[in-house]
């Protein structure tokens, strides 16, 4: 959904998110819809400014939120509450799931497929009687083998058997209902420490801002993401969607409120591992990858919109190898490298700790305050030979050989750190020009006004020049291992004495061309996998649709009621506003509500019509049905009221055959490290996690006492993320000078921590020493029957800059949620005492007992 | 010290990690890495010094069992212990070899 | 300093008449003409002398809220909401009404830093020198640590010696060039960004 779609819900769940302070300009929308009469609810452990502006605010302790969501779920579907007609026919939850499928509330926790040796699931029960059904996810096809087991084409040869009455013990509905009876308000109040009554309130008012007439969104930022169950928590808030049919309509969906300014472009066009440009599998030796067309077919599902896959592949690897790119050498595939294990940001780190990455770039991040478990990050850094930093100001990732932690603690000295360090300067916006895409998948230009100083580059700058010398290197070897850089197309013109790339001709690479005459792409409905389209992300396609014409650059502003904004810049995909949107209209193509409509079926025109780009073929009529005799495949396969086209049968799936490592459905398991033991199974946390339990990167085990309270950690409105562009601009540092930590008034008392006071925080990953601000914006929780104290702390902060303190990160410990492998930080356990660290080094009193 | 003696630590780490199977012992494999880091390190700082294609051989032989063993401490899914095997009789034949006299 | 060199009668003849309560009892507009004073004359608009404006987008989070750089001589002069953008309607949080603070921050660096293996010390290099340098470096190491196959023969094509973090804080268009150039060019697999934590 669009950010100012938000003003168009009836009901507004903040959850896993400080909107107010953390995203202001966007939460303008959620205080327009309260002004429009919107109930506005606001579920954390810590009372904030959002809190203060909702009109609802219940606490829960860190890292509980699928047991406060599946009790929502039990809510809606024990009073009936559910929007019948939409989830009917828009979700799985008639469908039918095969026999052998055992649910985990019936095992102790595990769903079947369970291998206890590999800790990890086969998905063979989970499918729908009789079928195989293909994810829409490139991640999860990268981190599984679905592609390699059951029968794909099963999809194409009729449709997966329903009970649209429901009854059948197997379908979805009685699964759900069963999964979630345990999720009582009773229970939700034992996890959670959310009182009953204020749950209720909650559930109450999702489930009446729902239905035809009315709509209701979730928010969520990394509250959500930074959990060993982090993608679940997302699900089951999408599970709640599906079944009151908040998805595709005004007002309805589920927001992620995301923390970087192009963090969807970098996500979308990935500097990713696992990712190539927009939502294609990286290839792996692991799977039947080892040619373009075992790849192809194991990748391609056979119905549903991703069927046109090779289509986009094949105009990639044209667009990167260039005429080199031919049918007898699979177009240049052989070049991609395989992936043979996860190499995301976590395990690297470890990897360049183990001596195994040698060299590094780092631009615009910087892990020694973003990334956990500091101190070992900072032993990683040192192992490798070289470091290439690129940043506008020095930041803590630069400097650590002379200013570092372990420096300052007499741990080592440069003279005995080999790693050879460059830092080179960044240009900033307003100094060169490109594409930034936000969190609701605007794409929007930004221009260049000024040269940046002195040496100060674009990052554009760095890396074609960067690719120019390296070309050059390469230009006369005739080793195949380098065919792949020389092969690589990198003509982008350079402009002005500086050489400066024209990051235009990049846009319009990434939009795509036909090859014979160098002509845009207008829509991605137009490549070919035959090799006469090259095309550098297809889901971008239509963004420079002609030569002179970049949409990006767009700023028409939106007159009309309509509320839209089709003028203002580009949205991928097809300049959409709001996806699956054929969810808006009925079975037969009809807006559900005058006051809720947003695309409908023209009869007259033959076609779907609407105040936004429709999400769907826009011939397709609602009542058009597969021909099935006729084993139909991609768009054909999908009947004219199945919305949901990435998926493979047009479903919002309540239930997830295939796409997730760690179960078909969100169950509550505690945080990794957790104040208790988990009173809703036996698994303590998720069996999946991924845990990298090495020197350095020990866990505490369940309500381990020396570890008694529950520590997260957030941001700030005035200083962004890993700090450095905040913590040098002289307003900002003024208005949020140093760090601190916020403690109950209880706990303050029981630890003898006075405010403003000195405490220092211990894990066994490290401790630090920080200043108390004593509130009550925390309080104190009852757990299962015993008082659990909560306290947090801002990450944000370092050593560089004029707003400076201790770095939280260094008490987190390196984990992965088992889909993502983002790490937790809102949940694990901490020590905390009044007084600074001892004299003799940071060696914490608690951790060393 | 011998070139290969890091070598040598690191088999003898690998030999620990592969007995554990299917129990993947993160601080075993984690002093495999380390132990095939220092000895990929000593082949490069051979290999800068006269580079010849037996030293390239070697350092290709060596560069396949740490992706090899990166791939089972940092699986994507299932843990490949097969390929972790094969690596390990790589790693053998290359320091039972002459090469190191 | 202004010297006072007028006498007193005078100065308060200018006061009377530069004083807004006698213009209004005289009939001026409260709104606008008798709002006048001599000082309010002289004032002139913060952007008269910008000689460039350009949109921009907030370098912060992922809002995306629209931003109208101003400069003057090349260099920015002040940064604001741009009032047409949906998203923000020309309003900003306290970081993005802070941008300019970051473009002219005094903590800003603008020269090349290098810190040769086990110095003690930062020297600022030549912009080209480095680049030489980190080219052959990144060469030398994807040289020195590619694999074309594993040990049991399957392909690869990779390195995992050479890494690659950030992207967040970047433009599509960049991000596009690190993927295609460090995965596509280099066979590098390890490129990361803060879209993971």
């Amino acid at each position: 959904m669009a950010l100012w779609d938000l003003e168009n819900s009836d009901c507004v769940v903040i959850m896993g998110s400080n909107m107010a302070e953390n995203h202001p300009i966007a939460f303008r929308f959620v205080v327009e819809a309260k002004r429009r009469g919107a109930t506005v609810i606001h579920v954390d452990p810590r009372f904030t400014r959002t809190s203060a502006l909702a009109d609802v605010y219940a606490p829960i302790r860190s890292g509980s939120d699928i047991a406060f969501l599946g009790g929502i779920i039990r809510h809606i579907l024990d009073n009936d509450l559910w929007f019948k007609e939409w989830a009917l026919a828009y979700s799985n939850i008639a469908n039918i799931i095969e026999e052998g499928y055992v649910d985990s509330e019936d095992n102790d926790g595990l769903f079947s497929g369970w291998d206890a040796e590999t800790r990890s699931y086969a998905e063979a029960t989970w499918q729908y009687e009789g079928k195989t059904v293909p994810s829409s996810i490139a991640e999860h096809r990268v981190h599984s083998h679905e592609g390699e087991e059951g029968d794909y084409q099963s999809m194409s040869k009729g449709p997966p058997p329903t009970d649209p009455t429901l009854q059948h013990p197997r379908c979805v509905y009685q699964i759900l209902k069963r999964h979630y009876a345990k999720y009582t308000p009773e229970m939700v109040e034992r996890v959670t420490g959310c009182p009953q009554a204020t749950f209720l309130k909650v559930a109450d008012a999702l489930a009446r801002n729902s239905g035809r007439d009315r709509t209701g969104a979730f928010c969520y930022a990394v509250g959500w993401t930074h959990h060993s169950t982090g993608v679940q928590i997302i699900r089951a808030a999408s599970i709640i969607q599906g079944l009151l049919g908040n998805m595709g309509r005004p007002g309805g969906g589920i927001m992620a409120l995301r923390g970087h300014v192009s963090i969807q472009g970098s996500t979308d066009i990935p500097t990713l591992y696992n990712m190539l440009p927009t939502y294609l599998p990286q290839p792996s030796a692991l799977h039947d990858h080892a040619t373009l067309d075992s790849y192809l077919k194991v990748e391609t599902p056979p119905t549903g919109w991703w069927h046109n896959f090779p289509k986009y592949m094949v105009s990639l690897l044209k667009a990167w190898y260039g005429d080199t790119a031919t049918k007898g050498n699979q177009w240049g595939y052989e070049h991609l490298p395989k992936l043979t294990g996860d190499v995301s940001q976590q395990p690297m780190t470890l990897a360049m700790a183990d001596g195994i990455v040698k060299g590094q770039f780092i631009m615009g991040q910087n892990p020694l305050i973003g990334a956990v478990n500091a101190d070992l990050v900072e032993k990683a850094l040192g192992k490798l030979d070289w470091l290439v930093v690129r940043d506008f100001a020095m930041t803590e990732s630069a400097n650590w050989w002379e200013r570092g932690r372990l420096v300052a603690k007499g741990e080592t000295r440069p003279e005995a750190i080999g790693t050879e360090v460059f830092f080179l300067p960044a240009a900033l916006p307003g100094e060169k020009d490109g594409s930034v895409t936000n969190t609701s998948r605007l794409v929007q230009w930004h221009d260049m006004v000024c040269d940046a100083p002195g040496a100060c580059r674009s990052d554009l700058w760095f890396i074609t020049h960067l690719g120019l010398r390296l070309k050059t290197m390469y230009a006369a070897s005739t080793a195949p291992r380098d065919a792949a850089i020389k092969a690589l197309t990198w003509d982008y013109p350079l402009k002005g004495s500086r050489e400066e790339p024209d990051a235009e001709s990049v846009l319009k690479e990434i939009n795509g061309y036909t090859v014979s005459d160098r002509k845009q792409v207008a829509k991605y409905q137009d490549l070919k996998d035959d090799g006469s389209t090259a095309c550098g992300g297809w889901m971008y396609c239509g963004v420079f649709p002609s030569e002179h014409h970049n949409v990006a650059r767009s700023r028409k502003t939106d007159t009309s009621n309509r509320g839209n904004h089709p003028g203002w810049a580009f949205a991928w995909p097809s300049n959409r506003r709001t996806l699956y949107n054929r969810a808006s209209a009925d079975l037969d193509g009809k807006p559900w509500s005058d006051r809720k409509k947003l695309v409908w079926w023209d009869e007259a025109a033959s076609r779907w019509d609407g105040d936004d780009v429709p999400d769907f073929v826009e011939t397709k009529r609602p009542d058009e049905r597969p021909v099935w005799d006729k084993h139909p495949t991609g768009m054909d396969a999908l009947g004219g009221d199945r919305p949901f086209i990435m998926e493979a049968d047009g479903h919002c799936q309540l239930f997830v055959p295939t796409g997730l490592m760690d179960g078909p459905l969100p169950t509550h398991y505690e945080p990794i490290e957790a104040p208790v033991r988990n009173p809703m199974n036996g698994q303590q946390h998720n069996p999946t996690a991924k845990i990298w339990d090495r020197p350095g990167n020990t866990l505490h085990a369940p309500a381990d006492p020396r570890f008694p309270h529950v520590f997260s950690t957030y941001r700030l409105t005035e200083i962004h993320c890993g700090g450095i562009p905040s913590r040098v601009m002289p307003h900002t540092a003024e208005l949020q000078p140093e760090a601190f930590v916020e403690v109950s008034p209880e706990l303050a008392r029981e630890c003898g921590i006075t405010h403003l006071g000195w405490t220092v925080i211990s894990t066994l990953r490290g401790a630090i020493e920080v200043k108390a601000m004593v509130t009550e914006r925390v309080r104190p929780f009852v757990i299962d029957g015993r008082t659990v104290h909560q306290v947090g702390m801002p990450w944000t902060f370092g050593r560089e800059g004029y707003a400076q303190g201790a770095v939280a990160n260094v008490l987190l410990a390196i984990t992965g949620d088992a889909n993502t492998s983002i790490h937790t930080t809102k949940a694990i356990t901490c020590a905390i005492r009044p007084g600074r660290l001892d004299e003799t080094g940071t060696v914490p009193r608690h951790a060393a007992e | 010290m011998p070139l290969n003696e890091s070598g040598r630590k690191a088999l003898t780490h690998l030999d620990a990690a592969l007995a554990k199977q299917p129990e993947k012992d993160g601080h075993l494999l984690s002093a495999t890495l380390t132990g095939l880091g220092v000895f990929r390190d000593g082949i490069i700082a051979s290999h800068r010094e006269t580079p010849t294609d037996l030293s390239r051989l070697v350092l290709d032989r060596v560069n396949g069992v740490i992706s090899a063993t990166m791939a089972v401490q940092y699986p994507l899914g299932e843990v490949p212990w097969a390929s972790l095997a094969q690596a390990r009789g790589t790693l053998v034949g290359l320091l039972d070899s002459d090469i190191w006299a | 300093m202004k010297k006072i060199s007028t006498p007193p009668g005078k100065r308060l003849g200018d006061f009377l008449r530069d004083w807004s309560i006698p213009r209004q009892l005289a009939g001026e507009s409260l709104r606008d003409k008798a709002a006048e004073s001599e000082t309010s004359r002289a004032l002139r608009p913060r952007l008269e002398q910008a000689d460039k404006v350009g949109t921009s987008v907030c370098p912060f989070c992922a809002v995306g809220c629209g931003q109208l750089i101003y400069a003057k001589d090349g260099k920015p002069i002040h940064v604001e909401g741009d009032p047409r953008s949906p998203v923000n309607q020309g309003t900003l949080c306290p970081k993005g009404a802070g941008t300019l603070g970051m473009l002219l921050s005094p903590k800003r660096i603008s020269e090349v830093l290098h810190r040769a293996p086990y110095a003690t010390e930062w020297k600022s290099v030549p912009l080209d020198w480095a680049m030489d340098r980190i080219a052959t470096l990144t060469k030398q190491t994807r040289d020195e640590t590619f694999v074309e196959a594993m040990p049991d023969g399957r392909t690869v094509n990779h390195t995992l010696g050479v890494g690659s973090l950030g992207g967040a804080t970047m433009d599509n268009e960049e991000n596009y060039l690190i993927k295609k150039l460090f995965g596509g060019g280099l066979g590098m697999v390890s490129i990361e960004n803060q879209a993971r934590i």
